[in-house]
């Protein structure tokens, strides 16, 4: 059988690239931070100069709301315990990077807990030009990791839609790309009309990755697959002809749930990218659709109004049981899952605010966690130790991530465009 | 059922600001978890081609004539927006009076085409909306068809949710944003 493949060209007039990058503020910090200190790099040879990854690094640090990191005036090239046991540091980065050739480099990167006395560990890479940013934030997760003991989300990309207004009022949308940081930021698809919904592929190599997305490019909902770092194609998905929205990636990346209205009937759909085929996943008379997968693949968590209210329901694809999930509030909607399964963050109605909220699956509770007014799209951090959402800040949209123990935030925002449904990748290969 | 990819190509260069999309006739297949649907059609899997939209095929009304009636129906006091409650498609026995003056004008003009867009306002999740959209343009639909044969084709639903929310966070207009507009083509 045939699918529709659409080949597209986003030449790339990497429009507006400089434009497309947000800004980060650190809103709130944890009262218990990990004071580490992360020395200027010592950089060796003439184009090694303007090479220091050590920002990149204590910005990934600070950012994650753990750490208090200080730069030592001069650059740290030995380790002396004395000295920094009474500075009240408890950790050190030292590194250097030196030129090989054109494009390679030489780095080598040490962390240091102060108490024990003891090196945790020393990476030595050749490294290309073109994967500074990548393994600085690979070195950013090692910290971490070693540190706190636990996986950092460092090593990870973001997509986002944002939307400008002209002076005549007309919006322009894009869908852009960026590394956790946000920078490294890419907008190569840009349109008049509506683009929403964008969500990374699982895969972990960035040949591998694509980003499904809702566009109204032909003045009705559709949804398409992007392989940004590959090839300039799109490939739309087929559809009834009604509204077709909410794509969301099996784990394995080989499938893709979507909703789709058939003779205006609204159903989960997984659409099977390898054989060009769909199974249907429910069927109601209702509005069925914001489905997600849990990690392991055996359940979809979706919305559906069947009860007379807008509800999270969960389907458990082996038995094909279907259950109803939340009944605090009278509005619950577009739920996923976290890394460990456990959680549902969703968007849930208080009196007259829609709030992010975590839902514990097992004890049955929901928890606000946000206290805007119109706050949307959810998603927990690849470590599900952070939920990035969108919100509305003095009525513009901006990106807002927060700690699930709500101690830690910073925004993501954009001096000239409104910032919306944020989802963030699963870690990257290192 | 055999599985052919489609090969790709890149068919176009371009420096304009969007990316273009090149369109391929293609099917698919749809599979039922269970055997037998009555909704799909009766058969637990089967192709369907893309673009059986009946709606673009039929030949446009001139533009002129079009024009000149649909200032006409304006004139005679029939709105094109109809209004809705928070988070519903259900319409009032005024609302149905209203459709059916609608219902009427596409007997009177045999050659309109009518496209009814759905909208809701910003509350609420961004696909939830678009599912509530197309249910209201649905309902209106569904009670043109009951007023008049032979129309139902010359109707074509579209959803934009609340893409085209127009109040922003200002609560006062976000019943104007949950509404169906009537636009003849």
């Amino acid at each position: 059988m045939k699918i529709r493949i659409i080949t597209a060209l986003i030449f790339a007039l990497i429009a507006n690239s400089s434009n497309a990058a947000l800004e980060v503020t650190i809103t709130k910090k944890d009262e218990n931070t990990f004071p580490i200190a992360v020395s200027k790099f010592k950089l060796i040879g003439k184009d090694a100069q303007n090479k220091d990854i050590s920002k990149i690094i204590r910005d990934d640090l600070n950012r994650s709301g753990r750490f208090d990191v200080f730069i030592p005036d001069a650059i740290i090239e030995k380790y002396q315990t004395d000295f920094w046991k009474t500075k009240g540091i408890e950790a050190l980065v030292i590194g250097s990077i030196e030129q090989k050739s054109s494009k390679i480099y030489q780095l080598s990167v040490s962390l240091y807990d102060i108490y024990s006395n003891a090196e945790l560990f020393t990476h030595s890479a050749s490294v290309d030009i073109s994967g500074f940013r990548k393994i600085s934030h690979q070195i950013s997760d090692d910290i971490y990791e070693a540190l706190l003991g636990e996986n950092g989300s460092f090593n990870t990309l973001l997509t986002y839609i944002t939307v400008t207004k002209n002076a005549k009022g007309e919006k322009t949308y894009q869908l852009n790309i960026s590394d956790s940081d946000a920078k490294n930021a890419e907008s190569r698809i840009q349109q008049k009309s509506p683009m929403l919904s964008p969500v990374w592929s699982p895969e972990r190599r960035y040949k591998d990755k694509k980003i499904a997305f809702v566009s109204f490019k032909n003045a009705r909902s559709e949804v398409y697959i992007w392989y940004p770092f590959v090839s300039k194609k799109l490939q739309k998905l087929p559809h009834f002809g009604g509204i077709v929205s909410s794509p969301s990636w099996h784990p394995s990346g080989k499938k893709l749930l979507m909703t789709m209205s058939y003779k205006g009937n609204k159903d989960i759909y997984s659409y099977n990218l390898t054989n060009n085929r769909f199974t249907r996943l429910t069927r109601h008379p209702s509005i069925d659709t914001e489905a997600n997968y849990s990690p392991d693949g055996n359940s979809i968590v979706f919305t559906s109004n069947r009860s007379g209210q807008t509800q999270i329901h969960i389907k458990n694809l082996t038995t094909g049981a279907i259950k109803r999930i939340t009944k605090i509030g009278k509005y619950n909607a577009k739920a996923s899952y976290s890394p460990d399964g456990k959680h549902l963050a969703l968007v849930h109605r208080t009196d007259d605010d829609y709030r992010i909220a975590m839902f514990d699956l097992k004890n049955q509770e929901l928890n606000i966690m946000s206290n805007g007014i119109l706050d949307e799209s959810p998603h927990f951090s690849p470590n599900g130790d952070m939920l990035i959402y969108s919100s509305n800040q003095r009525g513009k949209g901006v990106l807002s991530v927060i700690s699930v123990r709500g101690n830690r935030a910073h925004q993501l925002s954009s001096q000239n465009a409104e910032v919306r449904e944020p989802n963030w990748s699963i870690k990257l290969k290192r | 059922m055999q599985n052919l990819k489609t090969p790709i190509t890149l068919l176009l260069l371009s420096i304009s600001l969007s990316a273009c999309f090149v369109d391929k006739n293609a099917a698919a297949i749809i599979e039922d978890q269970k055997p037998i649907d009555a909704i799909i059609g009766g058969q637990s899997s089967f192709e369907w081609k893309q673009n059986q939209d009946s709606f673009s095929k039929l030949p446009a009304m001139p533009e002129q004539q079009r024009q000149a009636a649909v200032a006409q129906l304006a004139t005679s006091g029939v709105d094109s927006v109809l209004y809705f409650d928070y988070d519903t498609a259900k319409i009032s026995p005024a609302a149905i009076s209203f459709i059916n003056k609608h219902a009427q004008f596409m007997r009177k003009y045999p050659a309109i085409r009518l496209r009814l867009e759905g909208h809701t306002d910003p509350r609420g999740t961004r696909d939830y909306n678009l599912a509530l959209g197309e249910n209201r343009a649905l309902v209106v639909k569904s009670a043109m068809e009951k007023s008049g044969k032979n129309i139902a084709n010359k109707i074509q639903i579209i959803s934009y949710g609340e893409e085209k929310s127009q109040s922003g966070t200002d609560e006062s207009n976000y019943n104007r944003d949950r509404r169906v507009q009537f636009i003849y083509k």
